[in-house]
């Protein structure tokens, strides 16, 4: 089981001077799997996560991408290993054209070389595997505008996009779903399961209880930087720790499906 | 052709070699530089000490030229990982007055005196002068515009691309910021030596003064001028404001006065600069190409 999972989290913790934003957390995600990463405000979610993307360093604690430990390491090295992810709030590449986008995280192997990156990048096979990627997320028709004019929903899917041109083994989604419609939401849960079903790890933070228990086949919930609880949704649904975390004490009740 | 038209084609050319470097940094990298004139100067006086204490040719000394410009120019790019934006441009501020300083103080470079008596280049045994030294700096302005074009097109400039929009959304597609930003800060000041080294044979004399802080000005108003991030953008930007002070040679005493208003207007109207994304040049173009219908 151990060896098998394809990202672990041994004891993870991470200190801000005196502010414990994740303490003592373990967990692990398998292949094709999606985990759901949640918790209220300020658990510590997206530190959890720029700790595997390698955007911080874990105080203590180890964390291990298929087999190999990762933290600490670079972000552009993460991001080679195989790790994909997007951002909570879209940092797209705005002056680039939503092609562009995809185009330049196609060259991930050319940057790490030492002199494959001068070769040129602006050829057709290029452009046919980018614009691949963007019919998948349904992009195709936005691919010639600069990211920087796309509303939000599309940014959201241009970043998903530019993650899977990565290939990622492991697929990290920060709160993909926020700010999103209805039929929006649906489209891009479609779009998640389907990337799951290719064989990627996802993990994802989310805050529409509903998308989350929805989508992931396993939860893990965070409050005040510890792990509370994990497991599959039902269980989370019921588990008297969450429903306090979430709501407070003696309104187990009025609990929200 | 009339030698003053000539002089000033040089210097238009030198110019533009120059700010095409820049612009490798400045608008394909997005890292401010206001000491670009420090590495012109470099250029300038290692050419002039080999030409004068060594007696090496222009051929011979280029490359050692090329390398030395390089590598301070990757030292000088080391800042840019720890300090951005106006914090870097007040720190590059900073490197071209401690250079200036330097070729003033330090008696090896001349001190204040400068250093004359640089020889001109030489083709096969004939000094090249007027016409045909205006032919070698074209020469090296096509191979400097072609390192830029290549830069647009080659996987390390939209590297570049990327860090210039957001540095931590490119480090996550695996692009490492310290590799590429330390790439352009070379490319980029190795053509300023470059042009450094052909203004020193030009002048056959050059003192600090000529690669002060109001020279990197002067660079960057060029490059804003003409377009940042294009390739050609250069070339207008060093051509406009190597021309606009000539024709308004008797308004001289009022000419920072018409560059801070260019800059100004250019600012204003053209924020991309003249060749730029929302350049007039390229919706004209884009319309022409449309066959004159101005669609959205």
């Amino acid at each position: 089981m151990k060896n098998n999972s394809l990202l672990r989290l041994e004891n993870v913790s991470k200190q801000f001077g005196g502010l414990h934003a994740v303490e003592d957390v373990s967990f692990s995600l398998n292949k094709k799997e999606i985990l759901g990463l949640i918790g209220p405000n300020g658990a510590g979610k997206t530190t959890c996560f720029n700790m595997i993307s390698g955007a911080l360093k874990p105080t203590t604690g180890k964390i291990f991408f298929k087999g190999i430990r990762i933290d600490g390491l670079p972000i552009h090295k993460i991001a080679s290993m195989g790790i994909g992810r997007t951002f909570q709030i879209v940092r797209p590449f705005y002056s680039l054209t939503a092609l562009e986008n995809i185009q330049a995280a196609l060259g991930i192997e050319k940057y790490q070389s030492k002199f494959q990156f001068w070769q040129k990048w602006d050829n057709q096979n290029i452009k046919k595997m980018a614009l691949e990627i963007l019919e998948k997320v349904g992009l195709a028709d936005f691919a010639h505008y600069k990211a920087g004019l796309l509303p939000l929903g599309n940014l959201r899917r241009l970043e998903i996009a530019r993650a899977l041109a990565l290939k990622p083994e492991l697929l990290l989604l920060d709160e993909s779903f926020s700010g999103l419609r209805q039929e929006e939401i649906n489209k891009l849960s479609e779009l998640i399961l389907q990337i799951k079903e290719s064989g990627v790890g996802i993990l994802l933070i989310e805050h529409n209880m509903r998308v989350a228990m929805g989508l992931s086949d396993r939860m893990v919930v965070l409050d005040h930087g510890k792990l509370i609880a994990s497991g599959p949704p039902e269980k989370i649904k019921n588990d008297p720790h969450v429903i306090e975390a979430y709501l407070g004490k003696g309104e187990k009740k009025y609990v929200a499906s | 052709m009339d030698s003053y038209i000539i002089t000033i084609g040089i210097f238009i050319a030198i110019n533009s070699i120059v700010v095409s470097g820049l612009n490798i940094i400045v608008g394909y990298a997005g890292q401010i530089s206001l000491g670009h004139a420090a590495f012109f100067g470099i250029g300038a006086y290692t050419a002039a000490i080999l030409a004068t204490k060594a007696g090496l040719s222009f051929w011979l000394s280029l490359p050692v030229v090329i390398v030395i410009t390089g590598t301070i120019g990757l030292l000088m790019g080391l800042p840019s990982l720890r300090v951005r934006e106006d914090f870097l441009a007040i720190t590059t501020i900073g490197i071209n007055f401690i250079v200036e300083a330097f070729f003033m103080y330090v008696p090896f470079f001349g001190g204040a005196l400068g250093i004359g008596g640089i020889p001109r280049i030489e083709f096969f045994g004939t000094p090249l002068h007027g016409f045909a030294f205006l032919v070698l700096c074209l020469v090296f302005l096509v191979i400097a515009l072609f390192i830029s074009w290549w830069f647009t097109k080659a996987w390390c400039g939209l590297a570049c691309f990327t860090l210039r929009d957001d540095e931590v959304a490119a480090s996550t597609i695996g692009v490492s910021p310290v590799k590429f930003k330390l790439l352009a800060f070379v490319i980029g000041t190795a053509m300023a030596g470059i042009g450094g080294a052909l203004y020193a044979h030009y002048m056959r004399f050059i003192s600090a003064s000529d690669f002060g802080f109001p020279v990197s000005v002067m660079m960057l108003s060029m490059l804003v001028v003409g377009g940042m991030g294009t390739v050609w953008g250069p070339i207008l930007g060093a051509a406009i404001l190597g021309i606009l002070p000539e024709v308004f040679r008797p308004l001289i005493d009022y000419r920072m006065l018409l560059y801070a208003t260019l800059l100004l207007l250019v600012i204003r109207l053209q924020p991309g600069g003249i060749l730029g994304d929302n350049g007039f040049v390229k919706s004209r173009l884009k319309a022409f190409s449309r066959g004159g219908k101005n669609e959205k």
